[in-house]
């Protein structure tokens, strides 16, 4: 059969009636020609021979504007879209510095090696070209020690990682005297991917390294890219702590490009149940990559892009004898190499297909896709401009198609095309004087020198926190100074990524005698994905997990073949340490302050292939996860709870169905990711809380498991939460407090607009979770409390 | 609620009853650690212990006086140009013994054998006058930036005294001028001596130096760090290569109720809250006793260079230790001569591993006959020497031709219980048969000759 080109294919789904009846939007982005501007008068002639001989005899508008700015000596944030060649404007100036100032050095810092060792090629590229003496180094965790001094003395540019400079270059800055005395820029890529837990941790970082600049009496140009959010400028310079020039005017030109809004049909209008987004993904990826076009295709969460990879590689695995590689699966838990395999095999086209998490949305070089595929809405509008935006970086026509999951936001965005199209992406927070994040950087920042009486850290007092350390033995202060007093080395005891450093690794044992190492997972994942029984997947081979180990952080596994796959079941139960602040109505509190959240993990679902069956649960034994952080949240009085037509059952499903709403329209209202957020009902004192286990709702607690008889509905004040999911808080829950009205309004328009009879997942959740009465019940509850 | 109170909940630590209680609760635990220190000290030769003292007579309440370091050390306040430091002086008269050996002999140190210790040719053309010896107790090992020398030991020879100068920071504040102590001793000397100096201490010093904004003195000056020798002279008989271990073993040194060196930094630490100098007396005492010991092992190390088995306390295992070490800096010849005196020396107990150390010398060099020679006196002692039998046969097989000969040798050992595993007497059955096939053939064209 001929293959079809993209434009081809895409003309047929547009003239398939079934498919168009699932279709919301088709929108034309059309190509842009590009603003274009002369290389400034400054910069060498090697320099711009060397350009102009790579093909770019002019700049673009926003590379002139942002040379311009560095040369004169203003940090900048870049805010234009991907492929927009940020690169060239931190290359530029940096090696014209070093030509003209051959002791002058730079610190380039990725989230990622990955991206790291692509962008060291492409400088080597240049530096090749220009025949200059000019060494840049990758200095992380996996540079060999005999390398490790010559790059401290002699390396140009060091490109490394905020972890590495964290744990690896600050704390031992006298080994580095070379490069912060000469210090010129620092160059920070991929600013957007710095907030929350990370972006407060490396605002710190900034904190310590221009403290160490000081010291050197060095003063470098901070030069940062960021994808497209709402506040970049903002973010720059609440990382930076300092002003920052703000270039977002993009000049480069791009390709035009197809972007499709798809929401899967609904297959039972009882139960209001969609079509999964994966289903849709496959179809359309088979025919495209049937065709031989690029194709990659995003998914929500590891366990969906196992399971999709799995799908798309027995379709092609059938008939014609195929490279097993034709179709990858790509996350962050797969080992280095493998990682770098498929990277190549993208950019080579012998790896025509790729399932990804949003690993694959950052800047790494992986050629010329053609089309994209989101299979769900990755929570957050810059993600998914940025996941779209990887198909056509260089030319032609691509294609971009967003398949909406069940759930409320998905489900708002896909209907309200407009919205989305015209919505300006997420903000970036940070909150980098979060105690626990100071306290841990305050401790390092004093190993690497010691603070004087009257300095600066950030915006705290930090002179109290001095003195906290003082007596808890690490800190020794005579007379102005508080000086490192402990054996210790902090930078270890923090890592910068999630609350434990620790990363679980996964070994397989399928062969006696020859155990190998096929993936690490994180501690907190580690827990929901690696517990006994579970399956695990890498590559969409499928693992049995025979035991976790959590002393010695392994899970061992063993290669299975079976038909399904495990999904974990967790539940959250939180307990008021401190109001904040409240506000009392007639019918409700609403309140926001600090709490405790005990997390479990209790038990597993086990999945049927293809079919989406549950065939069967399992049980899991874990421990308690404790964790402080903030939160915002509302109690009912019983007595107004009990006054409405419902019974006390019916109550507490249409609360969990509330919860649900709120949570998914919270995370829109605060323009954050969904997961920054959690949910959770019960009692203030955490005597009794909502689970939702295999037997349905159970409320637990109260001294006995209630679970059989009557809910205990008189003994507490229902009390819905919304929690920061990170330790320590990250400002969202005062936020939710501020819009607290806006949220329930939302909540009551989007849950009474809902075409659905009596709840579906776009509004209150599956009605098998959460009951036949839930949107009723729910409606009359936002009734009660908006009174 | 206070700063302190979120921090406690926030890092999951207990909230203390009242913050005076906890202080309170502090001191005396600070107090209880300082009494169980001076408990195990042993008492003085030269009578009463002052703080002994103060104890017996004052059961009920004693009443707590930190005492200042100049208590407890010898020494001065010396003052620089960044303020002043501690420092605590100490002179051994050049005949006193360390150990067996006395502190004379570290006047006489070969340096060529110095400069074949630490593979630095620079070595051989200085004067052992010349060196410092070096020794730092610090904050704790991970190095880095937030890690402090409080004390800084140096010693060298001047004239016929063995002096030291311990420099003690007695805070944070008088790291400056125990830099600058430290660059003044140094002025005039051309090399230093320490233990495991050229990883740990000169890197901490370094880092100091850049912290203090004071140039470095030490960082180009010839090292000899005696860590690395010691291993490969005494490493194959010692436990572990700590100085008091190798103190003990070969300078017939013990040392009593010395200051485990994990305990040292926290010493450092109750000092700095306490201010009572008992707690850091023995570390000083340590750090001197370190230094001295340096000199003196310096000594002995090159002593099995130059004299080998003439070593005194020296094992025939540490000889052939000193003689791969030769081999390994290019001088086979002076490896040779070692092992020949050695063999010449003890003959019983060194025709093993010394013999064949030489014997292989010898094969390497031609000179067939000698080794031949140490083999068959190696088979004449023991029959079942696997070394000489595999040695022999060769030599018999590829040099002689005479296969009838190395046949019989193998075939002789094939089925005596000597072997380590299967795979080492496989090996010698393999020669076995390759040794018959050659005699077959060679049976067989002498049929054909015929």
């Amino acid at each position: 059969m001929a293959k079809l080109t993209l434009a081809e294919i895409l003309q047929r789904w547009r003239a398939d009636r079934r498919f168009m009846e699932n279709v919301r939007a088709i929108k034309e982005l059309p190509a842009s020609p590009g603003a274009f501007a002369p290389y400034p008068a400054w910069v060498r002639p090697e320099l711009r021979r060397v350009l102009t001989e790579a093909g770019m005899a002019r700049l673009y508008s926003h590379q002139a504007e942002a040379v311009d700015a560095v040369h004169a000596g203003r940090d900048v944030v870049l805010a234009t879209a991907t492929a927009s060649g940020k690169t060239l404007c931190y290359n530029l100036p940096v090696l014209q510095k070093i030509l003209e100032e051959p002791e002058a050095r730079a610190l380039y810092m990725f989230p990622t090696k990955a991206l790291a060792q692509d962008q060291m090629h492409e400088i080597h590229q240049l530096i090749g070209r220009l025949g200059a003496d000019i060494k840049t180094f990758t200095y992380d965790g996996d540079t060999p020690d005999d390398a490790r001094q010559a790059i401290r003395k002699q390396g140009h540019v060091v490109v490394t990682n905020p972890d590495m400079l964290h744990a690896g270059i600050l704390p031992h800055h006298t080994k580095w005297q070379k490069l912060f005395a000469n210090l010129r820029y620092v160059v920070i890529d991929e600013l957007h991917v710095y907030r929350g837990v990370f972006g407060s941790h490396l605002t710190n970082v900034i904190r310590r390294l221009v403290r160490i600049c000081r010291f050197y009496n060095a003063n470098p140009v901070f030069i940062c890219c960021s994808a497209t959010v709402a506040n970049p400028r903002e973010h720059a310079e609440n990382v930076l702590e300092r002003p920052v020039q703000l270039i977002d005017r993009n000049g480069a030109p791009h390709a035009a490009k197809t972007f499709i809004l798809f929401n899967p049909p609904i297959v039972n209008r009882e139960l209001g149940i969609r079509q999964g987004a994966l289903s849709p993904a496959r179809r359309m990826a088979t025919e495209l990559l049937k065709n031989h076009v690029q194709t990659l295709v995003f998914a929500t969460s590891r366990l969906n892009v196992e399971v999709l990879t799995k799908y798309l590689k027995d379709e092609f695995a059938k008939g014609k004898p195929v490279d097993d590689q034709f179709v990858a699966g790509y996350r962050g838990g797969y080992l280095p190499n493998l990682r770098r395999q498929i990277e190549r095999g993208l950019r080579e086209r012998t790896v025509m297909g790729v399932v990804s998490t949003n690993a694959l949305e950052l800047g790494i070089d992986i050629g010329d896709l053609e089309a994209c595929i989101m299979a769900g809405y990755p929570g957050a509008i810059a993600s998914a401009w940025q996941q779209a935006g990887r198909a056509g970086r260089r030319s032609g026509h691509s294609a971009a198609v967003m398949i909406a999951r069940s759930n409320p936001l998905d489900q708002f965005i896909v209907e309200n095309p407009d919205y989305f199209f015209g919505l300006s992406p997420e903000h970036c927070r940070v909150n980098p004087d979060n105690l626990l994040i100071l306290l841990h950087h305050l401790k390092s920042a004093a190993f690497e020198l010691p603070f004087e009486k009257g300095e600066k850290f950030g915006k705290e007092n930090i002179e109290e926190l001095l003195d906290y350390l003082v007596e808890k033995g690490v800190l020794h202060r005579v007379g102005d100074r508080w000086h490192w007093a402990a054996e210790s080395y902090p930078a270890d005891e923090v890592s910068l990524r999630s609350v434990n450093p620790e990363n679980v690794v996964v070994v397989d044992t399928t062969v006696a005698g020859d155990h190998k190492v096929i993936a690490e997972v994180d501690w907190d994942s580690a827990f929901t994905t690696v517990h006994d029984d579970a399956i695990y997947m890498v590559e969409s081979r499928q693992y049995h997990v025979d035991q976790l180990d959590l002393e010695r952080k392994k899970a061992y596994v063993r290669q299975v073949d079976v038909d399904y796959y495990t999904d974990a079941m967790t539940y959250a139960n939180v307990r008021v340490i401190e109001e904040f602040a409240s506000q009392q109505k007639p019918n409700v509190i609403f309140e926001h302050g600090e709490v405790q959240v005990v997390r479990k993990v209790v038990g597993y679902k086990k999945i049927k292939f293809y079919t989406a069956e549950n065939v069967g649960y399992g049980d899991v034994n874990l421990p308690e996860k404790d964790m402080h952080t903030t939160s915002y949240w509302f109690t009912i009085p019983k007595d107004r709870l009990e006054s409405l037509p419902f019974t006390r059952e019916e109550l507490i499903d249409g609360l969990s169905g509330l919860a649900y709403s709120l949570h998914h329209l919270a995370a829109m209202l605060l323009m954050s990711d969904v997961r920054d957020l959690d949910r959770c009902i019960g009692d203030k004192s955490g005597a009794w809380f909502v689970k939702h286990g295999r037997d349905g709702r159970k409320i637990v607690g109260g001294g006995e498991d209630a679970g059989d008889g009557a809910p205990k509905v008189d003994a507490f004040d229902p009390t819905l939460f919304l929690y920061d999911a990170y330790p320590g808080g990250i400002g969202f829950s005062d936020l939710l407090f501020a819009k607290h009205h806006e949220l329930v309004a939302r909540a009551k328009a989007s849950i009474a607009a809902c075409p659905c009879k009596s709840g579906c997942p776009s509004c209150v959740g599956p009605t098998l979770e959460v009951g036949a009465t839930a949107k009723e019940a729910a409606l009359a509850i936002l009734s009660l409390i908006d009174a | 609620m206070s700063l302190r109170d979120r921090l406690d909940r926030l890092t999951g630590d207990a909230k203390p009853a009242r913050p005076e209680d906890d202080k309170q609760k502090k001191i005396s635990e600070l107090r209880a650690r300082i009494e169980q220190i001076l408990e195990r000290r042993p008492t003085a030769a030269d009578g009463s212990d002052k703080s002994d003292a103060a104890d017996k007579s004052e059961r009920a309440e004693p009443v707590y006086t930190p005492l200042g370091v100049e208590s407890v050390a010898k020494g001065d306040e010396v003052a620089t140009p960044y303020g002043k430091v501690f420092v605590a002086t100490d002179e051994f008269d050049a005949g006193l013994f360390w150990g067996r050996r006395r502190l004379r002999e570290m006047q006489e140190l070969d340096m060529a054998a110095a400069a074949r210790l630490a593979d630095d040719p620079r070595l051989a053309g200085l004067a052992p006058a010349d060196a410092l010896f070096l020794d730092t107790e610090t904050t704790g090992l991970a190095g880095g930036t937030g890690t402090l020398a409080f004390l800084i030991g140096v010693g060298w020879f001047a004239g016929d005294r063995f002096v030291t100068r311990l420099i003690f920071a007695r805070d944070f504040t008088e790291e400056a001028a125990a830099l600058s102590v430290l660059r003044t001793l140094a002025v005039d000397r051309k090399f230093l001596v320490s233990f495991n100096g050229k990883t740990f201490d000169m890197a901490l010093l370094a880092a100091r130096f850049v912290l203090n904004r004071q140039p470095d003195p030490l960082g180009g000056l010839p090292h000899l760090d005696l860590l690395h020798p010691s291993r490969r002279l005494l490493g194959h008989r010692l436990d572990n290569s700590r100085l008091v271990t190798i103190e003990e073993a070969v300078l017939g040194r013990r040392r009593v109720g010395d200051v485990p060196g994990s305990e040292i930094p926290q010493r450092y630490f109750d000092y700095l809250r306490s201010r009572d100098a008992r707690l850091i007396a023995d570390i000083l005492d340590h750090n001197r006793q370190d230094i001295v010991s340096l000199g003196v092992l310096a000594v002995h190390l090159a002593e099995l260079l130059t004299r080998g088995v003439a070593t005194p306390d020296a094992e025939p295992s540490d000889v052939v230790a000193a003689a791969r070490l030769h081999v390994l800096r290019g001088d086979p010849a002076a490896a040779e001569k070692m092992l020949r005196d050695l063999l010449a020396a003890r003959v019983a107990e060194t025709v093993g591993e010394g013999g064949r150390e030489l014997s292989l010398l010898h094969k390497r060099a031609g000179r067939w006959d000698d080794a031949v020679a140490l083999w068959r006196a190696q088979l004449a002692a023991d029959p079942f020497d696997l070394f000489a039998v595999e040695e022999m046969a060769k030599w018999l097989e590829h040099r002689r031709k005479e296969w009838g000969e190395a046949m019989r040798l193998v075939a002789g050992v094939l089925d005596a219980p000597v072997f380590a595993d299967e795979a080492a007497r496989e090996a010698f059955r393999y020669r076995l048969a390759r040794l018959q096939r050659k005699a077959k053939g060679l049976r067989e064209e002498a049929a054909d000759g015929d």
